[in-house]
């Protein structure tokens, strides 16, 4: 059940959601579109195809203190900001809603995301998307608040407390729409049986796919850093001169790179950048599948049209067999 | 809200130089509750943090040891410290090794290196409870006789359960002679010297990451199954709590599902030795 | 014992000084250690033993040639300060050039007065213990090697590409561009400034370890001409491992 909202009311339900939150949305920097915080409702651009990276940096930033050192001891740097997430399209809603099962006991993320609003919008999928094969272009209650776009005017859907509390305002038409299921449909191109590819996965493991995609990966660490659901980490301490004084950072880090199944003493688990660029894969369609159920991709293709070696990852999950 | 990250304070009790550049650390713990096998993250404020097995062995109340050998930036602030500083800590993480399946069989320990760490806490923990299993035997190697661990415990093991060592090499690590008069090898050459089946016994490896697969078919031509070996792995674990990635082998985490694996279970996973 | 500090210079620009001024080397090191040499910043300067020399610039002359054998022969750590001293850096193009030309056309009819070794990396010449990178250093890399150093700490290498920290600023990517970009293929911890004001990674600090060198050239034969990546590996980093072969046109 949804209610009417008239595209210039929109400008209304951003201001009251700007007086609690700080409002990130999407805008066009130049000629492309990121995510950014904004005073103004006319900056947004609602019909935006796609954002370079994902809000994912809204909840775990890149680089973030988690201690502070004070005479040796450990201080806590707890995050205290209350963040609209608005005009999201589903699947990035649906990366949260994905990361939130494996950060929901840690004290960082989990301080960001609880007091955080989201609020989706509808998309117009382009070229490199498949997120209908992720299963992650349903409205899911890692939403709050919907809006669906029809001819002149949005439909909002409220899927939580924080939601029902903005559609109940005036702004929404009084009148209610009805709709079974909210989802974004279109014609995906390539469509893939993403747990098939995930179970044989690891029986598939010299697929020659891995050599040939390796031979042109630059292993640049683009594809993981615009993943929203590329959350793996590293944990620095960085301090200056007087070591009881300085901070414990945690930063984001891909497995692509060299460093990153390297042991103390210089053994290497995953030396060889073919086997790196296959971690990415079995993470995301074997390992995340076996620990949650779903696979930690939503299909949003930012990996695909970011890469600039021009790696398709429709094309290694075709030849994996899933198609 | 419980932060999984941070640890507590834990005093330095004692220091037990083992090598060169390997010591045992005995902090100070309280209603520490661990099983042999299973790890600590070992935190320096402005260092860093570094994941390190427990040796001790649980039926020692009230502190726990770690053998540690300086190879990172953590670990030689470690062993810059005195009896008396403090370091923090948090664990304990992973699982260890299976007792109750173990229980009443024989078994069979290999340690190469360091890697005598973790297994010196279950051998310690098995030899307290003897009665509990049977035949226990270790085959330890290091690559020289100035490498060795635990030379105090030689005697005690050599008692109490069947205790074989060697060497890759008797001299020092300058090249000189060591006057070692023990076998001479890796480690898989003593396992011609046992002189009883092991068949059904119990096997227990860790060590250098290319002692495994050695390891693996001397059991196998015992003739001991694949799911009665136990291997402990080596990882970066970052986090402890399986989320940064950094230990993951494939759909297993080293810091959540090991660092002790059923070899049956893991064998055909790629990059797990 | 105050630790004793030196900083010298060579052949360069003294871009690395200044970094080294901007950093928090005034405020937070001066007073902890004896700066006994640095000819940019104090009108004072002597020699002695030093607990840490820090060395800017390539070696171009027979005089600095001795120098930083003397500076090695008086110090306990030696650190190479910036991209020339770490890979010969801009002056090093005159290994690619016939020098005679070369000299010709800068000094016309002094040229022969001029004396101009082939440049090699300060690693080569003397034991160099840590290198800072970058055309110029970045403050933070400066402060952080020190701090370790000061620690009894092995100052950590950076194991990211120069892309980890553009696009953890949301830059969109110059190869896409059609943009010939060094990113890829360098030694990152310097927070991506040129991406980010929109130009091109130079590889300034050299490449990263395992560097996928082959796709990137395979990547850049499709948008630029021979040329155009021989002078990308060539400029700041010349005589880096890798770059130099493919700035000596092995591509």
């Amino acid at each position: 059940m949804g209610k009417k909202i008239k595209k210039e009311n929109l400008e209304k339900l951003f201001a009251d959601i700007g007086k609690e939150y700080k409002i990130i949305a999407p805008i066009k920097k130049r000629e492309n579109y990121v995510f950014a915080e904004v005073e103004d409702f006319s900056e947004i651009v609602l019909d935006y195809p796609m954002t370079i990276l994902p809000p994912k940096e809204f909840i775990m930033p890149y680089k973030e203190p988690i201690f502070v050192f004070e005479n040796g001891e450990f201080g806590e740097v707890i995050p205290n900001e209350k963040i609209a997430l608005f005009a999201l399209h589903m699947c990035d809603v649906n990366a949260i809603g994905r990361l939130d099962f494996v950060f929901w006991n840690d004290l960082y993320y989990k301080a960001r995301r609880e007091k955080m609003l989201i609020v989706g919008i509808s998309c117009k999928p382009i070229e490199t998307c498949f997120c209908k094969s992720t299963g992650a272009n349903v409205l899911t209650n890692t939403c709050d608040l919907f809006l669906k776009a029809e001819e002149d005017y949005y439909v909002g859907f409220s899927m939580t407390e924080k939601g029902r509390k903005l559609l109940s305002q005036l702004y929404f038409g009084p009148e209610t729409v009805y709709v079974r299921e909210v989802k974004i449909d279109y014609d995906e191109k390539l469509q893939f049986d993403i747990y098939a590819i995930g179970k044989r996965i690891l029986e598939d493991y010299n697929n020659p796919v891995w050599e040939e995609t390796a031979k042109n990966c630059l292993a640049c660490t683009n594809c993981t850093l615009v993943c929203p659901l590329c959350y793996c980490f590293d944990v620095i301490d960085e301090t200056f001169v007087v070591p009881e004084e300085g901070k414990r950072i945690r930063c984001w880090d891909s497995c692509l790179l060299l460093s990153f199944a390297r042991v103390a003493g210089g053994h290497n688990f995953r030396k060889d950048l073919k086997a790196r660029y296959r971690n990415v894969y079995t993470h995301k369609f074997r390992t995340f599948v076996d620990e949650f159920g779903v696979p930690s991709c939503v299909g949003c293709g930012r990996c695909t049209t970011f890469c600039p070696a021009e790696i398709d990852m429709r094309e290694i999950l075709f030849r994996l067999g899933g198609a | 809200m419980e932060n999984i990250y941070k640890p507590f304070k834990s005093k330095i009790l004692k220091i037990v130089e083992q090598t060169c550049d390997t010591k045992v650390f005995r902090l100070e713990v309280k209603d520490f509750k661990y099983m042999p096998g299973q790890f600590v993250e070992l935190s320096i404020p402005g260092i860093g943090e570094a994941p390190i097995s427990i040796t001790s062995s649980p039926h020692e109340e009230g502190y726990i040891d770690l053998c540690v050998r300086r190879v990172g930036n953590v670990t030689n602030a470690l062993h810059r410290m005195n009896v008396g500083d403090y370091v923090w800590i948090r664990g304990p993480y992973g699982v260890g090794f299976p007792f109750e399946t173990i229980k009443g069989k024989d078994i069979v320990y290999v340690a190469g290196g360091i890697g005598m760490a973790p297994l010196r806490s279950s051998l310690r923990y098995v030899l307290h409870k003897k009665k509990d299993f049977g035949k226990v035997t270790l085959l330890y190697g290091a690559r020289t006789p100035a490498d060795l661990l635990y030379k105090e415990e030689f005697d005690i093991w050599a008692k109490e359960c069947n205790f074989l060592v060697t060497v890759d090499s008797d001299k020092l690590p300058d090249g000189k002679p060591s006057g070692w008069k023990g076998n001479i090898g890796v480690v898989t050459t003593l396992f011609a010297k046992l002189g009883y089946s092991i068949k059904d016994a119990i096997g227990i490896v860790c060590g250098p990451p290319a002692m495994y697969k050695f390891v693996i078919q001397e059991f196998r031509k015992a003739g001991m199954p694949d799911s009665s070996i136990y291997i402990s792995l080596e990882r970066h674990m970052k986090c402890g709590v399986g989320k940064c990635q950094h230990c993951q082998i494939n759909n297993r985490y080293v810091c959540i599902d090991g660092p002790v694996f059923n070899y049956a279970d893991v064998k055909h996973l790629p990059e797990s030795i | 014992m105050k630790p004793k500090v030196a900083i010298f210079d060579l052949t360069d620009c003294e871009g690395c000084e200044v970094q080294v001024v901007n950093s928090k080397f005034i405020d937070r090191v001066l007073g902890g250690v004896e700066l006994l040499h640095f000819r940019l910043g104090q009108r004072v300067n002597r020699w002695d033993n030093f607990d840490v020399a820090f060395v800017e610039g390539a070696v171009i002359t027979t005089h600095e040639l001795e120098l930083v054998h003397n500076i090695r022969k008086h110090s306990n750590i030696v650190v190479a300060l910036g991209s020339c001293a770490c890979f010969g850096g801009i002056a090093a193009i005159n290994n690619f050039m016939d020098i005679k030309e070369a000299k010709k056309y800068v000094y016309g009819d002094n040229a022969d007065k001029i004396e101009t070794l082939y440049i090699k990396p300060l690693p080569e010449i003397i034991k160099v213990d840590f290198m800072i990178r970058g055309c110029p250093i970045v403050p933070e890399d400066f402060e952080r090697v020190v701090s370790d150093i000061f620690a009894g700490r092995t100052p950590r290498e950076h194991t990211r590409p120069v892309c980890m920290d553009c696009k953890s600023k949301g830059n969109p990517c110059q190869l896409l561009k059609g943009i010939v970009c060094a990113g890829p293929v360098s030694y990152g911890g310097c927070g991506a400034p040129c991406p980010s004001a929109g130009m091109p990674c130079d590889g300034c600090r050299g490449p990263l370890e395992d560097p996928q060198m082959n796709a990137e050239l395979e990547l850049l034969k499709k948008i630029a001409s021979r040329d155009d990546i021989i002078r990308l590996f060539r400029k700041f980093a010349p005589m880096a491992p890798i770059f130099k072969e493919v700035g000596g046109g092995k591509l």
